[in-house]
């Protein structure tokens, strides 16, 4: 049984902006500064992490297990080529146009994927994206199986990619917290919890689910865009490979599930041990394996992630969604009998 | 007084398995309908096809004039109908407060922060202001119990659908309960309740309704009712002589 830290919120909450505002300077300032190896990892964080938010989004907060995540991924990226060699967009504006046709793409799955549960909403998602890639392939102005340059991002410095994948981190957190602090996100936790009792007591499930996988598959879109920005070209069987929605469960597994911190500790794990471990082996395969035994060992030992622990230890959230009673107690009157 | 609810001859079934057979009756306003009923009798499918989780395939619900018998849950919800469950159906990993939260900000179509005061009021009538910021998962039995009619009453329903609040309770906690229906009662709510073991409610309802194979057997005063021939057939069986 868990007793949660009640009030006093807003005690803590200077040095929590304090801190929050100092990550960001760094962040921020990181090119200046820092060597051309970290601008990379932490390029690639910010970019992990987003993924991470948006899994969990559908998965920690909403109960939509979805394993179609590289479905967006793969078609922001080809909106960007696209957007950016045949019509001459600038990049940012391809990266809008890459969520936006994620987004129109999750619209239209949803009315089929929001009448499934569990599982058979994980399967669904996955059989969309494989179904997906078969289609990228066998069109020739998307490059069939080659893939397509883009070519504009060819002229991009380290750095720029770099701005692209921390505005993608906060923008994907900071959309996160305000989404589950609304009525929305009150609304998707009970479906998560019970979706029957949540629909007898007035939650429209079908509308509060299609807004969650619109914010998910609109910046996992943008994702995917920024991520081949920084690879230049689009190998359409890596874009839309399973293994960026094994990254992203990875991610919010070992970080915490259904925790705004989760995916943020998970997916700086992950980064360094990816890193790490391709360096460390000659077979490029066994870094997914160890991968795979860690995320193995966590969940048997902490099957609540490094953050869900920490948070239960403690009772105390860094970053909290929770609404306490605390501040509408206070003009009750006191209670007639004892 | 006036009539809310009409169900119309009503049929419903789980796939092939057909539950309820033309089954109707009338709901007045204000009053305490208790629907008794051996085990299958189709007691808990009624509570169903009246909160939208179950769509009859044949008749008409009518509730204040208006047909519902295809609306959403969620759309009846907010029509002024609140249900609680036999087996609580709390959001387990949400607080106590943000259960009730819940049905105070979407049961009612009000912005959350327009609710929270309701909801801490709500908590405060049905004894669960200490818990508010306890996980709903912790609770025990009772406080579960609680919490369904807490959430329910948080939605301002003008009917209240009561599904065994006591099963599963002891003496002293159904005592418990039975005071908080009492509360119910006096504020007016039309409360259809369910209960199986029907010495916990006959004194306390304006009517009472049997229902056998899914269809009703007796209505009338509860008196009546459970004295009836029909009811100490179903109940106790045929006397064999």
């Amino acid at each position: 049984m868990t007793k949660l830290k009640t009030n006093n919120v807003s005690k803590g909450n200077m040095a929590r902006y304090i801190g929050i505002a100092a990550i960001v300077a760094i962040l921020l300032s990181l090119p200046a500064w820092g060597g051309k190896y970290a601008v990379m990892m932490v390029m690639l964080m910010g970019i992990y992490i987003a993924l991470g938010q948006m899994w969990n989004l559908l998965a920690g907060y909403s109960g939509l297990i979805s394993l179609g995540q590289q479905m967006y991924i793969g078609v922001g990226a080809f909106t960007v080529a696209v957007t950016s060699n045949y019509l001459g967009l600038p990049l940012p504006l391809g990266l809008v146009c890459g969520g936006l046709v994620s987004m129109a793409i999750a619209i239209g799955l949803s009315y089929l994927l929001l009448r499934m549960k569990g599982m058979y909403f994980a399967i669904a998602t996955w059989m969309f994206a494989e179904a997906m890639v078969l289609v990228f392939v066998s069109i020739q102005f998307l490059g069939k199986g080659q893939g397509l340059f883009i070519t504009a991002a060819r002229k991009l410095q380290a750095a720029d990619v770099y701005y692209y994948s921390i505005a993608i981190l906060i923008i994907s957190t900071v959309v996160v917290v305000v989404l589950l602090r609304s009525k929305i996100g009150l609304g998707l936790f009970a479906i998560r919890d019970n979706d029957t009792a949540a629909e007898t007591s007035g939650v429209p499930q079908f509308r509060s689910k299609l807004y969650c996988m619109m914010v998910s598959s609109f910046i996992t879109g943008v994702i995917g865009g920024v991520y081949y920005m920084s690879q230049v070209w689009i190998q359409p069987y890596a874009a839309f490979s399973i293994s960026w929605t094994v990254a992203a469960v990875f991610i919010v597994v070992i970080g915490g599930i259904g925790t705004i911190t989760g995916p943020i500790i998970g997916g700086v794990i992950y980064v360094f041990l990816s890193q790490y471990l391709s360096t460390l082996s000659q077979i490029g395969s066994l870094s997914q394996v160890i991968l795979g035994v860690i995320a193995v060992a966590v969940i048997l030992l902490a099957p609540k992630g490094i953050v869900g622990t920490v948070q239960n230890r403690f009772g105390f959230e860094i970053i909290s969604v929770r609404r306490w009673m605390g501040k509408y107690t206070d003009r009750l009157p006191e209670p007639t009998e004892a | 007084m006036s009539t809310i609810m009409t169900v119309d001859k009503i049929f419903a079934a789980y796939g092939k398995f057909k539950v309820l057979n033309d089954l109707s009756f009338d709901v007045e306003e204000g009053q305490v309908l208790g629907v008794i009923g051996p085990n299958g009798a189709g007691k808990t499918t009624l509570m169903n096809a009246i909160c939208g989780l179950l769509i009859p395939y044949k008749g008409r619900i009518v509730f204040e004039g208006k047909d519902i018998t295809k609306l959403s849950p969620d759309a009846r919800c907010r029509y002024g109908i609140g249900r609680t469950y036999q087996i609580p159906k709390p959001f387990e990993r949400l607080t106590v407060f943000e259960n009730v939260l819940l049905g105070a900000a979407y049961g009612t179509g009000r912005p959350e922060r327009a609710s929270a005061k309701d909801a801490a009021e709500i908590l405060q009538t049905t004894g669960l202001l200490a818990l508010g910021d306890r996980l709903a998962g912790s609770l025990t039995l009772l406080n579960r119990k609680r919490l369904e009619i807490a959430r329910a009453l948080a939605t301002q329903p003008k009917l209240l659908l009561l599904d065994e609040v006591a099963a599963g309770l002891t003496d002293a906690e159904v005592r418990e309960v039975m005071e908080l229906v009492e509360y119910l009662k006096g504020t007016g709510i039309t409360i259809i309740w369910i209960e199986h073991v029907i010495k916990t409610m006959a004194e306390s309802t304006d009517k009472l309704l049997c229902l056998a194979i899914g269809t009703k057997l007796v209505y009338g005063d509860p008196m009546d009712v459970m004295h009836s021939k029909e009811v100490e057939e179903v109940y106790l069986g045929v006397d064999e002589e």
